[in-house]
């Protein structure tokens, strides 16, 4: 009987193993996902990435993925704290446990004082909290719960008196109820946008739009943003991604995003044809481009440069109310220098944005001093 | 590649098990080396290279020693030369003192001889018994090499002693049969991995970032005993997918373990915590104690020495050895007091505190951080309990009661009384099932980073 035990847990379990071998080959062959990555000549001896490089491709592609990234959330969830590769899955919302990557890097004071000593006009910096830091309560008893907190305002500290700084920390903290931050995502929604850019606007010279006059429409309710991604854990309900329009407001004229190579396209405050894509949050400001110019029916001929990384992209709507031109610069795009596409000294204002998992980024900002 | 990874288990296992058993039957022990090469390769070809010259050292150092030990003039030589070089080795590779030697070789700082201090063991062990006349010097390099560097035991595989492995691959039970027997241990051992040892790793990873001056006396505890258990079953487990493998090839080894949590003594603790080490440092001893007399005190010191010793191999740094310095004077204590009645009541728990508060002396990077651990321990913050040792002990109740429960022999024991019963039927039906299902939760615990690799032990 045992003999008959273990033949058939060996033909049982080998079968196994080759079906998921046959279907992981399958989706190499169909979908290939990160076979495509460049092996060092000179690394070759020192490490076998190759064997390094199998190994990510079969990880990427081990069939049925979802279905096991589910099992192993839910698992995680039942015995143990629920965290799931340093994300927290229990309760209503996801929730990244890393604090490493929330760390901001002692550069970006550095950059960003330097950048306002040959400013000539206006500059205002906000740094955004991830969920993890406006939610901290729901962290586990260990962590630090105030760590983004303390670290945006040591920033602030370090930075000149030529910098206004925007306070979005306490903002975000007091309409924590609301849904300012997606529950599967480390960003914030478009209300959690609108609250913070009440304060912006005020700051920079304009009365908010009433949030009563913004029409909401719904793109989808099917978000499921990066820390889904990490932890294919379901129970959490999907998200919304929101257009905000303002009616009987401003309207935009022209929305055109340059590549790299100087050529041009169309694009939008709300791209919804992406709402097809992986991340559906590029629906806000549409394609990632290094830099877009966003024309406005307003006709104060006042121009505001946003430099900003993905945090922005659902703040510049609001902001198109009140400039008749506004031209945005994506930091995280932007290889060399900020002048290749604007020269800063042409604007009156420069509004930084940026969320803090950008600000752990030694060199995110050297592109403004080159 | 760690046999815990996606690419281990849906790629390189069935396609070795394949290829191994196409050949014909005098083919499958150069087969079985052509995969070690391929999978000492695929880890690093830095550290296929090593491995061969290791090899190669090892398998000369054997011959020659045979051939000269009878010369009058340099008869040693061989010998004393292969004991060094394994020796230096095992130094260069894992005392932190030669991180600049290493740099200067060139070698990778990500490179490091996987299962060295196993190896280098059996390398030395083999010497020792060729120089001693015990066994004649292998004249075949394939089984040499297999015995230094077989894939399945690679990482912390048993370490036996080398009549006993050429025993086991002259009795090689190969077949379906043996293929499943051996799949049931890889995949008992994968789970203990993943489902236990990585969950332990999160638990004693969330008290060790805490500072040492902020635990408290739960914290404290919680954290070492994760620790130990999480040793344990990562050691274990590893130990169990290699005689898994080796099973699947037809090669019957020995377990490394003997559940030693919550023996009734400190000393039956380690002896039965990876075995064949600690008979292989037992030998040791008494070959250098042999001289002396029983209740000497010499004797006494070189058996302090000896899990002195002990210790140091597991860390290679001052922790190990003080820790093996306090271990091998508990023992001795403990030896007075070893009839006691009292002890066949309370051994358990004394062993258990004494081997947990010990280990502290372990896992710090250095002493003074694992003398401020034990104050904590011992309550020196002040707290008994706080906020993130009720949460800790809130998410981690269930797991620390499942983990006690499967490190200890009840377990083993319920099969067994199975096995007597009529229901054993049942348990003989489900047993496939239950195999694969593991396999599935365990693929999908690792589906996210391809491998568990959490607290893999440079040893």
């Amino acid at each position: 009987m045992s003999k008959l035990k273990n033949r058939i847990t060996a033909l049982l379990v080998l079968a196994f193993m080759g079906i998921v071998f046959c279907l992981t080959l399958r989706n190499v062959v169909i979908d290939g996902k990160g076979i495509n990555g460049e092996t060092s000549a000179e690394n070759t001896f020192r490490v076998s990435e190759a064997a390094e490089r199998l190994s990510s491709v079969i990880t990427e592609n081990i069939a049925g993925k979802d279905i096991l990234t589910g099992i192993n959330a839910n698992i995680r969830n039942e015995v143990g704290e629920g965290i799931v590769n340093g994300v927290l899955a229990s309760g209503d919302r996801l929730l990244y446990v890393n604090d490493s990557e929330r760390v901001i890097s002692p550069g970006i004071a550095k950059q960003l004082n330097l950048f306002a000593e040959n400013y000539e006009g206006a500059l205002y910096f906000a740094a955004i909290p991830t969920s993890s830091g406006v939610y901290g309560e729901k962290l586990p008893a260990y962590i630090d719960k105030n760590s983004e907190f303390r670290r945006i305002n040591e920033l602030y500290e370090k930075l000149g008196n030529n910098i206004r700084n925007i306070d979005a920390c306490n903002i975000l903290k007091t309409h924590m109820n609301n849904y300012i931050y997606y529950r599967s995502d480390t960003k914030w929604t478009g209300y959690g946008a609108y609250c913070v850019y009440r304060t912006i606007a005020q700051k920079l010279g304009f009365t908010p739009s009433v949030y009563d006059k913004y029409t909401i429409r719904h793109l989808s309710s099917e978000f499921r943003g990066n820390l889904y991604t990490l932890t294919g854990f379901e129970k959490v309900e999907a998200d919304m991604i929101d257009a905000y329009d303002y009616s009987g407001g401003a309207k935009v004229t022209s929305c055109i995003g340059y590549n790299s190579d100087g050529s041009t396209f169309e694009s939008a405050l709300y791209d919804k044809t992406l709402l097809d894509s992986d991340y559906m949050y590029d629906v806000y400001l549409g394609r990632e481009t290094e830099f877009l110019r966003i024309k406005t029916s307003v006709s104060n001929e006042r121009k505001l440069l946003v430099i900003k990384d993905s945090y922005g992209d659902c703040l510049v709507p609001f902001l198109t109310q009140h400039y008749s031109e506004i031209d945005v610069v994506s930091v995280e795009l932007t290889e060399d220098s900020i002048r290749e596409h604007v020269n800063p000294d042409n604007y009156e204002q420069t509004l930084i944005i940026l969320g803090i998992e950008s600000l752990s980024d030694d060199t995110i900002l050297e592109m403004l001093n080159r | 590649m760690v046999y815990s990874s996606l690419l281990f288990i849906y790629g390189f296992l069935p396609l070795s098990l394949l290829i191994y058993y196409v050949f014909p039957k005098k083919y499958r022990s150069a087969v079985l080396l052509a995969e070690s090469v391929v999978f000492c390769g695929m880890i690093s070809l830095w550290y296929l290279a090593f491995m061969m010259i290791y090899v190669i050292i090892n398998y000369a150092s054997c011959r020659l020693t045979e051939k000269q030990k009878n010369s009058d003039k340099h008869g040693i030589l061989p010998f004393v030369g292969g004991v060094a070089f394994d020796t230096a080795s095992i130094f260069i590779f894992r005392f932190h003192m030669f991180e600049n030697l290493r740099d200067k070789l060139g070698s990778a700082a990500d490179f490091f001889p996987i299962g060295i201090s196993f190896f280098t063991l059996s390398a030395i062990g083999v010497l020792t018994d060729v120089f001693r006349g015990r066994i004649k010097a292998e004249k075949s390099i394939v089984n040499f090499a297999l015995y230094i560097m077989m894939f399945p035991k690679l990482i912390m595989g048993p370490v036996i002693s080398y009549p006993k492995f050429i025993c086991a691959s002259e009795k090689r039970s190969e077949g379906l049969s043996a293929i499943g027997e051996g799949l049931i241990e890889f995949i008992k051992g994968l789970a203990k991995k993943i489902l236990f040892a990585d969950s332990l790793y999160m638990l004693w990873t969330a008290v060790s970032n805490t500072a040492t001056g902020e635990l408290s006396v739960l914290t404290a505890w919680l954290g070492a005993a994760a620790y130990v258990l999480c040793l344990y079953f990562t050691l274990s487990s590893f130990s169990d997918m290699c005689v898994g493998i080796l099973l699947c090839f037809g090669y019957r080894y020995p377990k490394s373990f003997n559940y030693p949590m919550f023996s009734s003594r400190i000393r039956t603790f380690y002896s039965r915590w990876l075995i064949q080490v600690f008979k292989s440092f037992r030998k040791s001893y008494h070959l250098a104690a042999s001289p002396f007399r029983k209740e000497s005190l010499c004797r006494k010191l070189i058996y302090v020495f000896f899990w002195a010793s002990l210790g140091f191999w597991y860390t290679f740094n001052l922790n190990g050895f003080v820790w093996g310095l306090l271990i091998g004077t508990a023992v001795l204590i403990e030896k007075r007091f070893s009839n006691a009645k009292m002890l066949d009541m309370t051994g358990i728990i004394y062993t258990f505190f004494a081997v947990v508060l010990s280990s502290a002396v372990l896992f710090g990077g250095e002493l003074v951080y694992s003398f401020r651990y034990i104050i904590a321990m011992l309550g020196g913050n002040g707290v008994l309990a706080d906020s993130v040792s009720l949460y800790l002990v809130k998410s981690y109740f269930v797991l620390i009661l499942i983990c006690m429960y499967a490190s200890t022999d009840l377990f083993r024991n319920v099969r067994v009384r199975i096995k007597k019963m009529k229901i054993r039927y049942v348990f003989e039906v489900i047993t496939p099932i239950v195999m694969l299902v593991l396999l599935v939760v365990c693929t999908s615990l690792i589906s996210y980073s391809g491998s568990s690799g959490t607290m893999l032990m440079m040893l």
